[in-house]
This record gives structure tokens, C-alpha cells and sequence, in this order.
């Protein structure tokens, strides 16, 4: 019956998105997005965490309520779950312990004080959580392949396998406590404050810390500039030293996990929730590292092996082989400046779209499962940041948070190159490889690659219209083959129409 | 879409109007077939018509309004409409001429005709009396150059500060800066500049290394 209601709720939120999508003027856009707020919200687990993805990282949208002001539950129901952990009284560790202000998706945070003063926030698990967060994965499971997702070969399961993984390491706060312990240890930044934990009295459902004082990000844009600019070096150097040297990210940048606080000497931003942390390979780090230094012109490398050395899909990319090298400048602008990088004048997603067009999907399709979420502690940095309303340079502030010698390691790190690079070769004669498929007269879909993508059509093919190919004997693989044994010139590849539905390829 | 568009003015004798715009604003006559009163000057082009006589203003960017002001005067058919006005940012006056046509005659005032020190585009803390005597130096640099001196000066000096480890821009450093960027047909006039803005420029230029 709780699942049911749970599958209820999440009609309900498609049915509100799509009233987001659909809305033709602010005003229902708005009602529509504080309706799915508070659905989400009502839902906690998954839909919430959802609902804070969709919130981003401003502190100031109609989803913002999903970090701030969800109903908790009362103490009289959290104390018997601490009881039962600790094996002993609630007065045996804790002076008091107050009513919770806010929930989260899954536990909620109670401020209290130990018996040896010590101020502390107590992270406690809903007890049905669990249960119903796994019953929400099932229904994830279910989700079919459709849309961009089938259209562009999205790996679906690595995303779903990815989203599992990750919700069973935040259902664990043994987990998170580890984490952020390894985190404070490693990652030494000016200005930074990580919580001390509570090792003894916390558990795999509840995690005691120490209790910080702060405003959130809002509230420092009246801040001095200095200040500012010190929140934001420090948030920068978080991130920089995270990622390249500890390969420990913070994956979960939102509002509510980031409290400043202004001091003496220099403000301080303490970084809380460790329950989605991204682990990133020593390998990937320093080819990140390598390509941003090929950018900047200071070491040789090909981008499509540093893409490939980073979790990319070495075939999906050959197929835009020749849009890489522009992209590459767009995505790691900020790092290539002599300059303090301005934000507000850096549009990403436009500058993507006029180099891709439509294959910034493709591009997306080709990328690992897991660089969502380093993308979202980007966007979360670059949110941060504009806030804050501070520009700064990014390189000095990256080799700065780097050992010395991580550099030069990058740069002479070898990426092996990938079996299918085929840089150097020129094709004179051809450029493209057009894929047409209409549906019953309408154009549906109409693709556009490096002609070089011909050699591959097997990844490029929907698997629907291969089977439907392959059943009048034209068979891509041997399509791509023979183009490879043969070499490129302009032809059409395929042309037909099967009951309506016409497919058509060619090279020019 | 670029297009080059010419102006058409209705005049009851074009032929003495064009000679106004020849004589006067310094038009010549292009001579196309079909077309006797087409003149232009460089930057427009003038069609005139015979017709009932229309007005036509025309703003003539100056350097100098007042000087431009005085020799349009000697001409008998120029009276003054409207005298030498200056307002926050342009001196303007207005003139009279013949053939329904009238002048403004406009200015718009720079930097160093309203003495002012603009503001760096700076994203950086700068110490205060650094930020000035940098915004006084930058005066030595032509105006036509000045705003990208402006612009390479904050950025240089900015990058290379958080490069060293602050997020305050010192003298020191934007000074070290601004000879960097300055070039050396330029250092002995920076050189002067800095001492009279009271920094002692030895600390940052050596003297002797300087060409003539």
C-alpha cells in the first residue's frame, strides 16, 4: 500500500513537471513550481533529493523550501531511535537536545549539547527510509529508455547503477562518516572548516557532529568585497584540491550544505553532508590535468585520448572527433584566462550548443555516469561564485592547491591513444555522415557527423532501425567494414523505406 | 546588413545650397550622371532636390566648438541660434544657415576634458592609494589607447596577485605591473610620471637601462 502511494505521489510529480514544461506564463510557471516543491518535498527520499538537484545551487528559487522548511519529525519520536542506538538514556550523553527546524531527504538534524559541553547536530535516519528508498530504486529500474535517452544511446543502466550506488552510500551514515573524516584530513584549505565527528556516537543511522555557526550564501552577498573574495578563493581551492589532489569531491553543493561565517581573522565556509561524495582516480585526475595544460598551450596532447583517459566513450567521440578541440575551449575557459574569470560574461551551454547543436546530446551519451555529479560540484562552484558576486583567476588558484610536483607529473603523464584515433588522417573529399529517418513523411530524426563516423555506424544507429535494416538484409556492421577496408568516399550507405518509415545514410 | 545611405534634402535653389555645403561643411560634388547635387564629404552623403525648401539638422562632431563655432560664423549666411553650452558629459551650440539647414556643433566631453580619474575594471581589492596613483599614471597613456591600458594593467596586476598568493592588488605589484605593460619608448615618461606622483620609480625601473 506505501508503495503504492509512493507511485502515486511520483505521477503526481511528473504530471506537476510537466505543467513546468507546459506553463505559458511566470505566474503558473511559478504556481507549478511551488506545487512540485512541495510534492517533492512530501515524498522526502528520493523525489527530494531530486527536488534538490532541481533547486541548483541558488539560494533563492521556489525549490529552495525543499532544503529549508520541511515539516521534521517531532523529538518525542527521534529520542526512542537515539535511546535504542546508544543502548542507554538520551541524559547519559546529552545536557538537552531541541526539536528539529528542519528536515532533510533522508534523516533530519537536531542541535543539542553533550554532557562534556561540547555543542553538537545530531543526524538522525528516518526509520522507514530505507525500506522506501528501495522500493523507490525498483520503480527507477522500471524507467524506460525514452526520449533523448534512446534517441542519443544513453547508457541508462550505468546511470540507474550509479544512482543506486549512491543512494545505498547516503542510507549509510557510517559511510558519510568516514568520509567526511578522510575529508578533513586530506583536504587542507585556508578558510575551510569541516565538523569533527562523533565516531563513538554515531552509527549507520545517525551521526553526530560538531555543531557549526553560520549564515547561508544569501545572507554574505552584503559582506565586505574582501570577504567575499576570501569565500570565494576558499570554495575554489575546496573544490581544486578535492578533485585533483585528494579525489575526494563533495558531490552535493546545494544551499542548504554550505554555512559562512564571518570572523576575525577571515570568513569561514563550513562544508557539511558527506553523504554523496564522488571518488575520482588518480588516472582521470592528472588526464583532467593534462588536458586543461594542452589548452593552455603548455604540454602536447590529443583531446580525444584525454576525453577517453576521463570515462568517455572512445567510439561515441570519434564521431565528433572534429568539434572536440573547440569544445574542450568552451568547457575549461575559466581555466585557460590570464584573468580573473568573468562569470557573468561565460555562457557554457550557449557556446556548447553553437559548436554541437544537437550532439551535445551525443556528447552527454559518450560521457561516464558518475561526471554528472562532478559537473553538478562545478555548476555549484560557478552558482557559488556568482553569488557571491566575486570573479577571480583560476589557474593560479588551481596549481595552488596542488602538490608541486602534480604539474609536471600531468604533463608528462602518457594517455595511450585510443585504437580508433584517426586525428591524422584526412579524408579530402568528404566531410560528413548525414542519417535521415522519417516516420510516415515527417522528418524524426536527422543527424549530422564527421564523415569518419561512417566506420562506426553500428554505435550510430538506433538499435530499433538496425533490427528493422537488418530484415532486408542490410547489415551495418558489414556497412562500416567494408568502409573501413575501402576507405571513404561520397555514397549514399542506405536508402529505403520500410512500411512508411523511410532510413536513409550517406557520406559527402 | 550594411548598407551606405545617403541623405535627400528638399531646397529651392540646390545649386546655391550645394555651393553652402562646399564652401561651408566642405562637401565636393561626386558628379554622377542623373544626379548634378550629389555631394558628400566622407562620412555622408547629400541628394539635393529642387522643392518646397524643408529644415535638416545636422550634429557635426567637433573637437574644438568653440574655434568650429568662430569660422562658420565669418560666413554671412550662418547666424548663431543657440550659444556655446556645456552640459555633464558635451559642449554644444546650435547654428542657422540658409536653405533650411542648421547646425549643431557637439562635443562629447572625454576624461581629460572633465578631469576625472575613471575607475579601474577591477574584480580585485586594491589598496586605495595604489588605485589612484594608477589611475593618475594611466593619463600619460594617449586616449585613444588608454581604456585597453586600463584593462591590461587590472588584469596583469590582478592575475599576478592572486598568483603570489594575496587577493589585494600593492603598490608594489601594479607598479611592477604598469612598466611591464608599458612600452619602452614609454618607460623614461613613466619613469617621470611615477616620480611625480611620488613613487620612487628607481624601485622598479633601472635608470640606465634606458634607451634614448
Amino acid at each position: 500500500m506505501k508503495t503504492l502511494l509512493r507511485l502515486i505521489r511520483w505521477v503526481r510529480i511528473f504530471v506537476a513537471i510537466r505543467r513546468i514544461r507546459k506553463a505559458t506564463s511566470a505566474q503558473t510557471e511559478k504556481t507549478a513550481k511551488q506545487t512540485l516543491s512541495k510534492l517533492m518535498a512530501a515524498n522526502r527520499g528520493i523525489s527530494m533529493k531530486v527536488g534538490q538537484v532541481m533547486a541548483g545551487m541558488e539560494d533563492s528559487n521556489d525549490f529552495v523550501n525543499l532544503t529549508s522548511s520541511i515539516e521534521p519529525w517531532p523529538l518525542k519520536h527521534i529520542i526512542p531511535l537515539l535511546e535504542s542506538h546508544w543502548q542507554t538514556s538520551i541524559d547519559t550523553h546529552l545536557i538537552h537536545i531541541e526539536e528539529s527546524q528542519a528536515a532533510a531527504s533522508l534523516g533530519q538534524v537536531h542541535l543539542a549539547q553533550l554532557q562534556d559541553k561540547q555543542y553538537v547536530a545530531i543526524k538522525v535516519q528516518y526509520p522507514d527510509i530505507a525500506k522506501a528508498m528501495h522500493s523507490e530504486i525498483s520503480m527507477i529500474n522500471l524507467m524506460p529508455s525514452v526520449g533523448p535517452v534512446k534517441k542519443w544511446g544513453f547508457d541508462l543502466d550505468a546511470y540507474k547503477n550509479n544512482l543506486h550506488e549512491n543512494m545505498q552510500r547516503e542510507l549509510n551514515y557510517d559511510i558519510e562518516m568516514q568520509h567526511q573524516i578522510t575529508f578533513a584530513s586530506k583536504c587542507q584549505v585556508e578558510g575551510l572548516h569541516i565538523p569533527k565527528v562523533y565516531p563513538l556516537l554515531s552509527g549507520k543511522n545517525i551521526l553526530v557532529q560538531e555543531r557549526v555557526e553560520g549564515v547561508r550564501l544569501q545572507a554574505t552577498t552584503s559582506w565586505s568585497l574582501m570577504e567575499r573574495l576570501q569565500l570565494g578563493r576558499t570554495l575554489m581551492s575546496t573544490l581544486f584540491q578535492s578533485l585533483f589532489s585528494t579525489g575526494l569531491v563533495h558531490g552535493d553543493p546545494h544551499p542548504g550544505n554550505l554555512l559562512y561565517q564571518r570572523t576575525k581573522s577571515q570568513p569561514i565556509v563550513h562544508l557539511l553532508d558527506y553523504g554523496c561524495v564522488i571518488k575520482v582516480k588518480q588516472e582521470r585526475r592528472l588526464a583532467l590535468l593534462k588536458l586543461i595544460l594542452s589548452l593552455r598551450g603548455e604540454c602536447q596532447q590529443s583531446i580525444l585520448d584525454a576525453f577517453v583517459a576521463l570515462g568517455f566513450n572512445e567510439k561515441k567521440l570519434i564521431c565528433i572527433q572534429s568539434q572536440l578541440s573547440p569544445l574542450a575551449f568552451v568547457l575549461f575557459q575559466p581555466f585557460l584566462e590570464k584573468k580573473a574569470c568573468q562569470l557573468q560574461d561565460w555562457h557554457p551551454a550557449q557556446e556548447i550548443e553553437s559548436v554541437l547543436g544537437e550532439q551535445k546530446w551525443w556528447f552527454r551519451a559518450a560521457g561516464p555516469a558518475d561526471l554528472f555529479l562532478l559537473m553538478r560540484a562545478f555548476q555549484g562552484l560557478i552558482q557559488q561564485l556568482k553569488t557571491l558576486n566575486v570573479q577571480l583567476p583560476w589557474w593560479p588558484l588551481l596549481t595552488q592547491s596542488l602538490p608541486k610536483e602534480m604539474i609536471s607529473q600531468a604533463a608528462y603523464l602518457d594517455i595511450p591513444t585510443v585504437a580508433h584515433n584517426l586525428e591524422n588522417e584526412t579524408y579530402e573529399n568528404v566531410r560528413y555522415l548525414k542519417v535521415k529517418i522519417e516516420k510516415e513523411g515527417a522528418e524524426k530524426q536527422h543527424f549530422s557527423f564527421d564523415a569518419i563516423a561512417a566506420l562506426h555506424l553500428e554505435i550510430l544507429i538506433p538499435e530499433h532501425v538496425a533490427t528493422e535494416l537488418k530484415k532486408t538484409h542490410i547489415d551495418i556492421v558489414s556497412i562500416s567494414t567494408k568502409l573501413r577496408q575501402q576507405g571513404l568516399e561520397k555514397k549514399i550507405l542506405f536508402d529505403l523505406t520500410i512500411k512508411n518509415n523511410h532510413y536513409c545514410a550517406w557520406v559527402e | 546588413m550594411h548598407y551606405v545611405i545617403s541623405l535627400e534634402h528638399q531646397v529651392k535653389n540646390p545649386e546655391l545650397a550645394a555651393q553652402f555645403f562646399i564652401d561651408t561643411l566642405g562637401f565636393y560634388q561626386t558628379g554622377k550622371d542623373g544626379y548634378p547635387f550629389f555631394l558628400e564629404n566622407g562620412s555622408l552623403s547629400v541628394n539635393l532636390v529642387q522643392g518646397e525648401s524643408h529644415d535638416l539638422t545636422l550634429t557635426l562632431q567637433c573637437s574644438d566648438v568653440e574655434k568650429d563655432c568662430l569660422v562658420l560664423l565669418k560666413d554671412p549666411d550662418v547666424h548663431l541660434l543657440q550659444e556655446i553650452t556645456q552640459t555633464d558629459h558635451r559642449i554644444h551650440c546650435a547654428l542657422q544657415c540658409n536653405h533650411g539647414i542648421r547646425l549643431i556643433l557637439n562635443k562629447i566631453l572625454n576624461e581629460d576634458d572633465l578631469d576625472i580619474l575613471l575607475p579601474l575594471p577591477s574584480s580585485l581589492a586594491w589598496d586605495e592609494k595604489t588605485d589612484l596613483n594608477i589611475r593618475r599614471i594611466l593619463r600619460m597613456v594617449p586616449l585613444g589607447f588608454r581604456k585597453s591600458a586600463r584593462q591590461r594593467i587590472t588584469d596583469k596586476a590582478e592575475y599576478d596577485s592572486v598568483e603570489q598568493g594575496s587577493l589585494m592588488v600593492n603598490e608594489s605589484l601594479a607598479m611592477q605591473t604598469m612598466v611591464a605593460i608599458t612600452p619602452a619608448f614609454q618607460i623614461r615618461a613613466l619613469m617621470e610620471v611615477m616620480n611625480d606622483e611620488g613613487i620612487d620609480s628607481s624601485l622598479y625601473i633601472d635608470a640606465s637601462s634606458i634607451e634614448d
